[in-house]
């Protein structure tokens, strides 16, 4: 069976273009991700969870189908114009391919306004409450500090553990008004490479510390305000939230 | 004492682990339970919860870990269990299947009882190889796939005829066998009429108005659309008809099919004037131009089925096309057009030929098309041009409800036709997602005082899931005319616009009686009168229909060899075959 492929990232795309093989590392209701042999990732799946750099955006019904015959471990021959598996194809040729959003640096202040009308106290009763992250962030831009984002990284539930949520909304925040010490984004890039986290998560991570944000993400920057944020915190069933919290913990540091 | 389950390279969102750990905390004889990816840092955090053990921390990041403290060793299996079940998709989703799964031929052979029967949906490329291989292993092909190289089509069937097995299909998307639904059927009751179809939808129109009508199907045999092109020679339909000829429980035959190459047509009417039993004949899109005795030749889908019922009660066959009357319109002189869009391809041709052969407009030959002229247009949104990369317009709203738009705006149309063929394989609630979209144009229409008729169809039984009369009266709701047939719904579209279709007057002619050997083997009966055991290899929805209505299947979760490189697997083809028939 064919199928086809709405919108394709710029990321997912140049990974097809340089492997021809690629293999299925997890399968989930609303999508599945493919790996090559470094661990580089392309998610697969609807919309739900919005656009990503390295996605490809197909609807429900050719998830559904495709759930069907995918099995983990299942080899797919790629290139740029399709994904091969042996039960279907995934044709790309008509997805539009969507260019990430570079980071706008000009309505920081706005951002930190809108974020102010949200309530995190929830958070504090756990891992996350903000203290340790406000420790964590301040020691963030403190070169001598020992590597603080340790506690962070894999901490927490589901697909992308909540600590790795809140680091991309960290590096976000960094993104538009840089603060972190050099030395800790060697050693977050270095780290996350250990397997400390899971493959997806490690991917965002990845992507965000060369500046590559999810188009949720990087709306909030285009047009700050209720509308952007609350579209991310639909995001996942905390992703969205997770990282918003990261954002409004970085913006409203000491 | 704490026990640890570690689940490779396993995913879930976030949501379904907290849900997870939360029910199997409340498992009765579960002191505390915890599901996490196992990164360092949650290590940290079981640890930190006194669920550290020396287990966990062979764990990877990518896998899922759950820790459970519990005095009942015996709880461990239950939790186990409770996490392959909610890691599977959720209770009842899954677990649902008695079938037992293999994934190799030995294995599916080894696990079914009896197999008779292949049902074969992996693509096209491979299809062909697996149908062989099924052949040789003295199994009945069902092949949904389609793509098959027609060369392959006439070796495989050639072949399964020598044996005395039968090839439905390739791109045979509906059957029913024993009154066992196949891929996309209704169900229906069984009885005494055997239909025999090279079109899918045109099975599923005659077999659900046959059973509206009271009486029954117990075999439908589907042969692929390509059954009756001068290549492969009619195998598969010839050789259904003289099981069903044989089968003592078959009163009537009902034979459907596109117009076929001549020389076929006479191959495949020479067989019929060898049998005894009344025939229903319907070559779909030429009229017929004369009745005989023992062959009812039909012009329409709903006609072929009232004949094969009226024969099937011993009445001499009258039929009497209905239109629905009544319905008050006004349309402005610019307002000609039918506009059709259909999800069952036969309907789609059966809409066409009708608008043809009344309307009298010049065709305009399009691919995109049935059927188009200046004012009418009818589009069958099964057709591989829409499908390339899109579910099946029976599985996908999106497309009929685009053109249910366009189309409503158009100045020229006057009548839109809609199908919803429902059953097996279809769309759960095709009329809800339809409705708001009837329901805005009609309102719309209504509201500039424009006249607008939606009529629509239901292909269906009660007896199947989504409910006949349910689906009928969502729309109705939303503002359509509901038509009992395909072919009520046509003559009323065109009744609409001031034509009337004319039902063909036949003079009786009279042939010789044919002197086809009528013998069927052994297998072709038993494969027809008993419930198949089937062996499934593709999708593995097609097993649901089958268990439901009690036959056996076994699950092939089927794998190409020397790893999916066509040519080699044609090799080893070769090579397993050779040794095969010649040690």
């Amino acid at each position: 069976m064919i199928y086809e492929a709405s919108a394709i990232g710029e990321i997912a795309l140049s990974l097809l273009k340089n492997n021809q093989r690629m293999r299925v590392h997890s399968i989930f209701t609303n999508g599945f991700n493919i790996v090559n042999d470094n661990n580089d990732l392309i998610f697969i799946g609807t919309d739900k969870n919005g656009y990503f750099p390295f996605g490809i955006t197909i609807n429900k019904y050719t998830m559904h189908h495709i759930r069907e015959s995918l099995q983990t471990g299942d080899l797919l021959k790629t290139d740029t114009g399709a994904i091969n598996h042996h039960d279907f194809m995934l044709n790309l040729k008509h997805a539009e391919t969507f260019i990430y959003n570079k980071v706008s640096t000009q309505n920081t202040a706005a951002v930190k306004h809108a974020v102010k009308h949200y309530d995190f106290s929830d958070y504090n009763s756990g891992d996350f409450s903000s203290d340790i992250l406000s420790r964590i962030i301040t020691d963030l831009g403190n070169s001598e500090a020992a590597f603080p984002l340790g506690y962070l990284v894999g901490r927490g539930q589901g697909l992308t553990p909540s600590g790795d949520d809140m680091i991309t909304g960290i590096l976000y925040v960094h993104c538009l008004e840089p603060f972190i010490a050099g030395k800790h984004l060697e050693t977050l890039s270095s780290y996350i490479r250990e397997n400390v986290t899971t493959i997806v998560s490690e991917s965002f991570i990845r992507l965000a510390l060369d500046g590559i944000f999810s188009r949720r993400i990087t709306d909030i920057g285009d047009s700050p305000g209720t509308d952007s944020m609350d579209a991310l915190l639909e995001l996942g069933s905390s992703s969205g939230r997770d990282t918003l919290y990261g954002i409004y913990m970085t913006l409203n540091r000491r | 004492m704490l026990y640890t389950i570690i689940k490779e390279n396993t995913y879930q969102d976030s949501i379904v682990l907290m849900l997870l750990s939360q029910k199997l905390s409340a498992m009765d004889g579960v002191n505390k339970a915890s599901v996490m990816m196992g990164t360092p840092a949650n290590k940290d955090i079981f640890k930190g919860a006194d669920l550290g053990t020396p287990e966990l921390e062979t764990a990877s990041a990518n896998d899922i870990v759950i820790v459970v403290d519990t005095d009942d060793e015996s709880k461990v299996d239950e939790v186990n269990d409770a996490v392959d079940t909610e890691l599977a998709g959720g209770s009842g989703s899954d677990d649902s299947a008695k079938s037992q799964e293999a994934h190799n031929w030995n294995r599916a052979l080894e696990l079914a009882n009896n197999p008779n029967m292949a049902l074969i949906s992996i693509p096209g490329t491979y299809a062909a190889m697996e149908a062989e291989n099924a052949l040789h292993n003295g199994l009945h092909v069902f092949m949904f796939s389609d793509n098959v190289p027609k060369e392959d089509e006439v070796r495989l069937k050639q072949l399964a005829h020598d044996k005395g097995l039968l090839v439905m299909g390739p791109d045979c998307g509906t059957g029913i066998i024993h009154s066992v639904p196949l891929a996309f059927t209704n169900t229906v009751a069984e009885g005494d009429i055997g239909v025999v179809g090279a079109s899918g939808t045109g099975i599923q129109e005659v077999t659900t108005i046959i059973d509206r009508l009271g009486k029954g199907v117990t075999n439908a045999i589907g042969t692929g659309g390509r059954d009756l092109s001068t290549e492969v020679g009619a195998i598969t339909m010839l050789d259904s008809i003289k099981a069903l000829n044989q089968d003592p429980k078959v009163k009537v035959i009902t034979v459907i099919s596109k117009p076929p190459a001549k020389e076929v047509q006479e191959k495949v009417e020479n067989l019929l004037r060898s049998i005894d039993k009344p025939v229903v004949a319907l070559f779909l899109g030429a009229k017929p131009e004369y009745q005989e005795a023992g062959i009812y030749h039909a012009y329409t889908l709903e006609e072929t089925a009232v004949a094969s019922v009226q024969l099937s009660n011993g009445e001499e066959v009258k039929f009497t096309p209905s239109s629905i009357e009544g319905i008050e319109v006004d349309f402005e002189p610019e307002q000609k057009g039918i506009k059709a869009y259909y999800s069952g391809g036969t309907l789609a041709s059966e809409a066409a030929m009708m608008i043809k052969h009344t309307m009298n407009e010049e065709e305009i030959k399009d691919e995109g098309f049935t059927y188009k002229s200046e004012s009418h247009e009818v589009i069958d949104l099964g057709d591989d041009m829409y499908t390339q990369g899109k579910p099946h317009p029976m599985i996908d709203p999106e497309k009929r409800i685009e053109k249910l738009e366009t189309s409503a705006d158009s100045e020229d149309t006057a009548v839109i036709m809609l199908d919803n063929v429902i059953g097996y394989g279809s769309h759960a609630d095709m009329a809800s997602e339809l409705a708001p979209t009837i329901k805005r144009i009609t309102d719309k229409a209504a509201s500039e005082e424009r006249s607008l008729v939606v009529l629509a169809t239901v292909v269906g039984t009660d007896k199947d899931a989504q409910g006949y009369d349910k689906q009928r009266q969502i729309l109705k709701d939303a503002g359509a005319v509901i038509c009992d047939t395909n072919d009520q719904m046509v003559r009323t579209a065109i009744e609409l616009i001031g034509g009337k279709v004319a039902q063909p007057e036949l003079e009786v002619k009279s042939f010789d009686k044919g002197t086809e050997d009528l013998s069927v083997d052994d297998k072709m009966m038993s494969l027809i009168s008993n419930n198949p055991s089937v062996i499934n290899i593709g999708l593995k929805s097609f097993t649901e229909a089958v268990e439901n209505s009690g036959a056996e299947v076994v699950q092939f979760n089927w794998r190409p060899v020397a790893g999916g490189d066509e040519k080699l697997m044609k090799v080893l083809q070769f090579l397993n075959n050779y040794e095969g028939e010649n040690v």
